[in-house]
């Protein structure tokens, strides 16, 4: 075979992964005990790795919180004083099996959702959303005592509850959740009503059958019920659980990751194992919460839950969710193009998802950087907007850097290439 | 609306491109089918040799 035959038959195995994927929550365990690499004195990040003194405040104070929460200081001072001597260490979420959703901040006793691809047994974990605080530390990176209660609250009174469910019932399948949730207006970022009630559907019966005291099983259900977007950490972990399968894919030029982290913005892509190749973190286009908002208010992308997108989800299948477009001024026509654009630079079709909006015709699936370049289309990456002190002030989206697939392809020649 | 050249028949157009051009035909009522194109994107020439080679 000759190079360019090589590279089309990586790309049919890499996409192939993404496609025959099937993601099973399947447990809930400790950072620790379930993402690869992570140290107890060590804070996981969004975006590609970057030095505590290069990052931007709002991570800063992420990992301060996260030193504070995990007792690796007693105060900020030390925190910081640790953190620049290395004395803690600090990694890209992406680096690991997991996803820094918003500021990423993850450490070894913070409770993470577990997701197995049952394909290739490759488990990917991310961490839920806290309940009334919903970002919280993990994904705004605050630190405040109620927010530590409640983490501890999370996963000393809920997690246990929710731990003997899934067990008892030998995992819940994710795949026909987004599924049906993406034929019912989900995007399955910055949208997942659908896919929240079809969970809670699946999961609130199980419950109830539980032989536990009513006060507990209240509490749970709250929890489930009542945080908002609380299927979206399942939408990661079966995104990255896919991802992973195709990451290391000797010739493949299918991206693997997409991540921020306030400062660059970052792709890896399957053929070139956990080579980064940034740019400067771009903007989003949105549409603020309030009108005394900004773009000097707005933080340049920030967060890795961008991973659905490249494994085939919300902006790629914006077609799905016109009600996502809308929030920023789009019509239904738009929200078609823009997942018939998605078309032109991405490997295969994934029959798992036929959208009733483009006459069921399947999302694309698996992004390849060639055809990036050769178009000038770049992937359509929905998202919340943080402002400096890491409020969500709106949701929109952006386009990942063309420096980033430029860069990729150089390394991937010369990597490949006679 | 009519064809100036042509007043027996009524105006169809195929738009190529920027989608403004059908959209303000359309407001004045004429039927317009859209083609979605747009020019091919200039690649400097390193760049150039090294999609040809790889795709």
């Amino acid at each position: 075979m000759n190079l360019k035959e090589k590279i089309a038959a990586a790309n049919d195995q890499a996409v192939n992964e993404l496609i025959d994927a099937n993601p099973v929550w399947v447990d809930i365990l400790p950072a620790g005990e379930v993402i690869e690499g992570l140290e107890p004195n060590m804070i996981l990040h969004s975006g590609p790795p970057i030095e505590y003194a290069d990052m931007v405040p709002l991570h800063k104070r992420g990992m301060v919180s996260g030193a504070l929460f995990e007792g690796l200081a007693k105060n900020e001072a030390e925190a910081v004083a640790k953190l620049e001597n290395g004395e803690i260490k600090i990694s890209s979420a992406l680096d690991h099996n997991t996803v820094g959703a918003g500021t990423g901040i993850i450490t070894s006793s913070v409770a993470m959702m577990v997701v197995e691809n049952k394909k290739t047994g490759i488990r990917a974990a991310t961490f839920p959303a806290e309940g009334p605080f919903q970002g919280g530390l993990c994904g705004w990176g605050l630190y405040t005592e109620e927010i530590a209660a409640n983490l501890r609250y999370m996963k000393n009174e809920l997690f246990p509850v929710m731990r003997e469910l899934i067990h008892q019932r030998g995992g819940l399948p994710l795949k026909p959740i987004l599924a049906e949730g993406m034929q019912m207006g989900d995007e399955n970022h910055t949208r997942q009503t659908a896919a929240d009630l079809l969970f809670i559907k699946q999961i609130i019966p199980d419950l109830l059958h539980m032989n536990i005291d009513k006060v507990t099983l209240l509490k749970v259900m709250d929890y489930i019920v009542q945080t908002p977007r609380f299927f979206h950490c399942y939408g990661q972990g079966a995104s990255m659980s896919a991802l992973l399968s195709a990451k290391g894919t000797p010739y493949s030029t299918m991206t693997v990751a997409f991540g921020g982290n306030g400062v660059e913005y970052g792709i890896k892509i399957a053929g070139m194992g956990d080579e980064w190749f940034t740019a400067p973190a771009m903007m989003m286009k949105g549409r603020y919460t309030s009108s005394q908002y900004s773009e000097k208010d707005q933080l340049p992308w920030i967060g890795d839950s961008c991973v659905v997108e490249c494994a085939g989800l919300g902006g790629l299948a914006a077609a799905a969710s016109p009600i996502v477009c809308n929030l920023r001024g789009l019509k239904l026509k738009d929200a078609i193009a823009l997942t018939r654009e998605m078309q032109e630079i991405c490997i295969s079709s994934n029959h798992n998802y036929p959208i009733p909006n483009l006459d069921f015709d399947f999302l694309p699936s698996g992004v390849d950087i060639r055809k990036v370049l050769k178009t000038g289309i770049s992937p359509e990456i929905h998202g919340g907007m943080f402002n400096h002190e890491g409020g969500l002030i709106g949701a929109g989206s952006a386009r990942v850097p063309m420096m980033c697939f430029e860069k990729a392809l150089k390394a991937f020649a010369v990597k490949y290439r006679d | 609306m009519k064809n100036k050249c042509c007043k027996t028949k009524t105006l169809k157009v195929v738009n190529i491109g920027l989608q403004t051009f059908a959209e303000s035909l359309q407001k004045q009522g004429v039927k317009v089918a859209q083609i979605n194109w747009r020019p091919p994107i200039k690649l400097d020439k390193d760049m150039e040799d090294l999609l040809d080679s790889l795709l």
